[in-house]
């Protein structure tokens, strides 16, 4: 039987910039960095994106992600946390990703050594979640 | 305690409830815990692998389910998770 070729389209930029938008209208821009590596120099507000990837099965990828949150403030951290997610759960809009689910966190992560931004201990949060994605076909 | 956790799906019926946990499932789910944990055994942190615990738990009443959690360590698994996604990586290796 003839089974056209499949390509899964790439998720991480569309995420962040969800996430990044999201976070800009409730925080601010100042001082808030939304990518998928830290940023250098670090500012007192940070999240990255870390993609760890996932089976597929016929047309669907469910990707795992995991979030690192940093603040200068530790109600901020866990704030910011608990918006990523709710963020999450109202961007699968059917391109790139169709769906998310299987949230997990946010806990807190103690660094070892602590990060420390203009002489404030960052506090640090991380949380996790699956996106589903739709392949389309190879031409 | 970072840990995930691989249990039976919905049921609604008494016959279907016991089922849900019951000795038979558990055995047909401990491969997939198995394979979740062995992944997860490859992290390079010895300290972490030698924290990492696999367990069978079965909780009571109509909801009732086995589940099997794989796990590491208070503190060292979560900085694991946030650093790696480890047991994260490992569902999907194992195709969950």
């Amino acid at each position: 039987m003839f089974r056209a070729a499949i390509r899964f389209p790439i998720t991480d930029g569309a995420i962040v910039a969800a996430l990044r938008g999201g976070l800009v209208a409730r925080w601010g821009s100042s001082g808030l960095a939304v990518q998928g590596k830290l940023p250098d120099p670090k500012v007192r507000r940070m999240v990255t994106l870390r993609n760890d990837s996932g089976p597929q099965e016929e047309r669907i990828s469910r990707r795992r992600y995991g979030v690192n949150v940093w603040a200068d403030d530790p109600v901020d951290a866990e704030n910011m946390a608990l918006d990523v997610l709710a963020i999450l759960q109202t961007m699968a809009t059917g391109s790139p990703v169709v769906s998310t689910d299987s949230f997990s966190g946010p806990f807190e992560v103690f660094d070892d050594p602590q990060m420390t931004v203009a002489n404030k201990n960052l506090t640090h949060f991380y949380c996790a979640f699956r996106a589903s994605v739709k392949a389309s076909t190879f031409i | 305690m970072s840990k995930v956790t691989i249990k039976t799906n919905g049921a609604s019926w008494g016959v279907i409830r016991r089922l849900m946990k019951s000795e038979v499932v558990a055995d047909q789910l401990e491969p997939f815990a198995q394979a979740v944990f062995d992944a997860a055994f490859r992290d390079p942190n010895d300290e972490y692998t030698a924290s990492l615990q696999i367990g069978k738990f079965y909780s009571s009443g109509r909801g009732g389910r086995v589940s099997w959690q794989v796990g590491a360590g208070p503190g060292i698994g979560e900085n694991v998770e946030a650093k790696r996604g480890t047991l994260q990586r490992a569902l999907g290796e194992a195709g969950l």
